[in-house]
This record gives structure tokens, sequence and C-alpha cells, in this order.
């Protein structure tokens, strides 16, 4: 049985568009197509214009996150049975339009560099025999805490939902903060840095615990349980 | 994490608001439903302050109630402007205000403490009554104007068929509703703080002040902050819950919420009884 589907999509490009506009498309949709599936039958039937990224299909990469009734979300993951009629998607907000639904992530990331967003290490020591690997035992509520941090795909959905970054640009976001959190929960992390740069008023201490994040991320992550737990400390290691 | 002086100031906004919470309710429950709040008299007052718990209780409450709203102001524009020099500044403007009100209302406190004339040294200032009474319509004119404001813009957008973006998400309602009833609350102190500085000043025309209250039109806007504080202390107690037992979980915070809105919504209704009655 088909469905009819009604799209509105603000559609822009910087090249030529002064301000962005609200374009409508009606598809016959299937069974169990996702929102993706839609802007693929537009890209495909209607309009070979439209812009939109892209990658795994499954849920996995983040590449397709946008705002779908005004809620930030997976396209590849947004059911149109569950949606209604009428269907309104948007780019994530927050970030520069690249065209249409695909933004410029730099800032996203740009953001994320600054808290040192890799593991940090022991040197390595070729003059003496590696020492016994740290144990680390899972059970440990910190550890819990820091697993659930790092399922995070880095989709920038919390970044648009965050009216912190909305309202004051500088501001980490919860994404980079979550991040730092889940380095800095971890035994084996030796950055040293990293939680005088999660410190100011870009950081932790500027989050105002509004936890849009907590809503609307698409892999379960709770970014403002992440910044709290930096709030109080509840941090290990050499960091 | 070491706290600097943003670190310094959000622990400080949530351990006073902490300490306030039982403080401010304690004084709605006094002003707004064992009492009208147009029958707070001066003769009403004086007998209060005469016992010195009301008056370590009234000052306590000021001191929290205008170092937390500094705090949280200074939060409010420094999400409002970007410019670094313009916060400095406002940083600035903020601290000399609750340090100026906090001595006008340390002062009044004291000066009642020790009695009350029948006439004081602005007695015969007729200025003073209109001023205050514009102050209060001019709060209760915005109160209005934001009221109106949100359900135009609603209607506009059901209209529009345009989608609500984030304010579908209960965080956004929750910070929104915390932030305009904090800024509420802080601007309604400053104008309490003066109309308190008229008892040994002036209590005639403290009396006429209050006698205002049972204006129609600022009714309304006295059953709004009623209700803001009771949201504001709510929702500052389901923030605490939230963020210092690891309940920062989707369901969690929309169940809370909803808890708050509900005994805001319960909690108001009394004194709405009491200041029609009151008038």
């Amino acid at each position: 049985m088909s469905l009819r589907t009604t799209f509105r999509i603000l559609r822009y490009d910087p090249s030529t568009d002064a301000r962005p506009r609200w374009a409508t498309y009606t598809i016959e949709s299937k069974p169990k197509f996702s929102v993706l599936d839609g802007l693929f039958a537009i890209l495909e039937t209607q309009d070979g214009t439209l812009g939109f990224r892209y990658s795994c299909r499954a849920g996995m990469c983040g590449s397709c996150a946008m705002r779908i009734n005004g809620r930030e979300n997976l396209a590849c993951r947004v059911r149109l049975e569950n949606l209604g009629s009428t269907v309104t998607v948007e780019p994530l907000r927050s970030l520069p339009i690249v065209k249409d639904l695909a933004t410029d992530m730099t800032p996203f990331f740009e953001k994320y560099r600054k808290v040192d967003p890799f593991f940090v290490g022991d040197s390595p020591s070729f003059a003496e025999p590696a020492p016994e690997p740290l144990r680390v035992d899972p059970s440990r509520p910190l550890r819990q805490d820091a697993n659930r941090a790092i399922d995070c795909i880095s989709c920038g959905a919390c970044y648009s939902a965050c009216p912190t970054v909305s309202a004051n640009p500088a501001y980490l976001g919860p994404a980079a903060l979550n991040r730092a959190f889940a380095l800095a929960a971890d035994e084996r992390d030796r950055d040293v840095d990293r939680l005088a740069r999660v410190s100011g008023p870009e950081g932790a201490y500027g989050c105002r615990s509004v936890g849009n994040c907590v809503s609307v991320c698409p892999a379960g992550v709770a970014p403002l349980a992440a910044i709290q737990l930096l709030r109080r400390g509840k941090t290990v290691g050499a960091s | 994490m070491r706290a600097n002086a943003t670190g310094v100031a959000w622990w400080y906004l949530r351990i006073s608001g902490l300490l306030v919470i039982a403080l401010v309710l304690g004084h709605l429950f006094v002003m707004h439903y064992a009492n009208a709040p147009a029958s707070t008299t001066s003769a009403f007052v004086l007998v209060r302050w005469s016992a010195s718990f009301w008056r370590y209780f009234d000052w306590v409450l000021l001191l929290l109630a205008l170092t937390h709203g500094l705090v949280g102001m200074r939060n409010v524009i420094a999400d409002a402007v970007s410019s670094r020099l313009v916060r400095r500044a406002s940083d600035g403007v903020l601290a000399i205000l609750a340090a100026a009100f906090l001595a006008i209302g340390s002062l009044s406190i004291v000066n009642v403490g020790h009695g009350l004339q029948t006439r004081g040294v602005l007695s015969g200032a007729a200025w003073i009554v209109p001023t205050l009474d514009a102050l209060l319509g001019a709060l209760a004119l915005v109160t209005y104007l934001a009221f109106v404001a949100i359900i135009v813009t609603f209607v506009a957008r059901g209209v529009l068929k345009l989608p609500i973006g984030w304010w579908q998400l209960h965080g956004q309602w929750a910070w929104a509703l915390h932030r305009a009833t904090g800024i509420g609350i802080f601007f309604f102190l400053l104008v309490h703080v003066l109309d308190l500085a008229l008892l040994p000043l002036a209590p005639n025309l403290y009396d006429a002040t209050v006698a205002s209250y049972a204006n129609p039109f600022l009714m309304p806007m006295e059953i709004a902050l009623v209700g803001a504080v009771i949201y504001h202390a709510l929702n500052g107690t389901r923030l605490w819950i939230l963020e210092f037992f690891d309940q920062h979980t989707s369901s969690a915070a929309v169940g809370t919420f909803a808890c708050v809105v509900l005994a805001t919504l319960v909690l108001v209704l009394p004194s709405i009884f009491v200041l029609v009655r009151g008038g």
C-alpha cells in the first residue's frame, strides 16, 4: 500500500539565493520508507538539485542529521508512516548551510578539536619494557557513565538543538563536552590539559541545563549528564 | 574540574537557590495565602518585624534572592550580548544595583525594627505613589504582552503550518519558563524593595502603595507572580534532583517537568481565591 506524503523542505543555495525558501514536493511512499528514502525519491523523480548528506543509511554514521518536523533526528531512522501526511524538513541549526539540508560541520568539529578528543596514553619507551596494562573494572559507576558517553556518533543533532550554542557561538556545545567527559573519566588517559580547556564560560559551566541534547540524541547519549559530571568533578586520571 | 569565576557563579546559583526555596515559599505563604497582599499594611509589617525572627528571616531572604537574581541576570545578559565590554559593564551595573537594593532593604528592616512614626520625612512627596504604581503597571503590561506574544506566535505558526522547532521539547519550555519567571521575579523584587523603603520614610505612602495591589489591572500580574515564584522554586528543585542525583534521562526530565507544571497550577489556585476575596 502506498502512502501520499507532502514534503516541505527549507531550501537554500548560498551562491544563488538571497534567503532560504520553502519548497513543496509530494511523493508516493512505500511501507517502511524513511525520510531519507523520501528525499531520494524527490531527488530522483522531481528535483535533481536537492542537496542533502548521507552515508551509511543505517543510523550509525550521523551524516543525515537534520530537523524533521522541527526536531533533530537522523533522516535514515525516521519512518514516514510515523509522521503524518506533511513532513517539514530543515537543515541543522547553528551551522552554515552548504546547500539545502547539507550543513558545514566545520564549527562543530573545530570545537570538538578544542577538547583534545583523542585518547592520550603513556608515552611508549623502547628502552624499558612495557608496563602491565591498567586493569579497568567495567562495573565501576564512572566507567559505565563513560561507556554511555562514548556512544556519540558526532551527528550534530545536540549541537543544533542547544539554545546555548545558538545564543553563544563560543560555547563548545554538548557533543564536545560529552567527548571531554568520556576521556576524563578514563583511568588510562594522560591528557593533563583537557579539564582546563572545558572549565571556562565556553565550557561545562556555560551549559544552561536545558536538556534538549538528551531529548534529541539519536544514539541515546545524555550529553547533559556528562556535562554535569564534569561540573561536579566526577572524573579520574591525571587530568 | 577547577571552578573558575564562571564555575563559582554556577555553584553559587545552585546553593543560594536551594537555600532560598524554603524562605521564599514561607514568605509567599504569609503574604499571599494567609493574608491578601492588599492587607499587608505598615501596621501589619510593624507587628511582623517586631519579632527578630521575621527580621532575620526577611533579611536573609532579601540577601539570597538579590544575589541569586544578580547571578541569574548575569547569565541572561551573557546569553543575549556577545560584546565582552558590554557584558563587563552590565556585570558592574548589576553588582551596584544589588548592593544598593540590599542596603535600602536592610535599612528599612533595621529602622522598622525600632518602631514606626505616623509620618516620615517623605510623607508629603506626592509623586512617589504614582511612580511606584507606574512601575508595577509597567511590569504588569510587560507580563501581559509576553503572554499575548507567546499565544500569537504559536497560533501564527499553526496557521502557517510551520514546525515549532525546539518548543516541542520539554527542556526548552522548562528553561524558558525558568528564565522568564526569574527575570520577572528579579524586577518585581527591585520594585518591592523600593516600596519597603517607604516604611520608615513615609508609612502613609507605603499603605497607599500596598492598596494598589487591589487594582484589577495588577491582579492578573500578581497571580502570575505567585505562579512565577512557585514555578521557579519547584523547577530549581527539579534541576537539583536531575543534576545531583544523576537523573539526566529523558523520561525523568519529562516526568519531573510535568509534575512541576501541575504542582504550580494547583498551588496557585488558593492564592487566586485569597487575592480576589481580599481585594
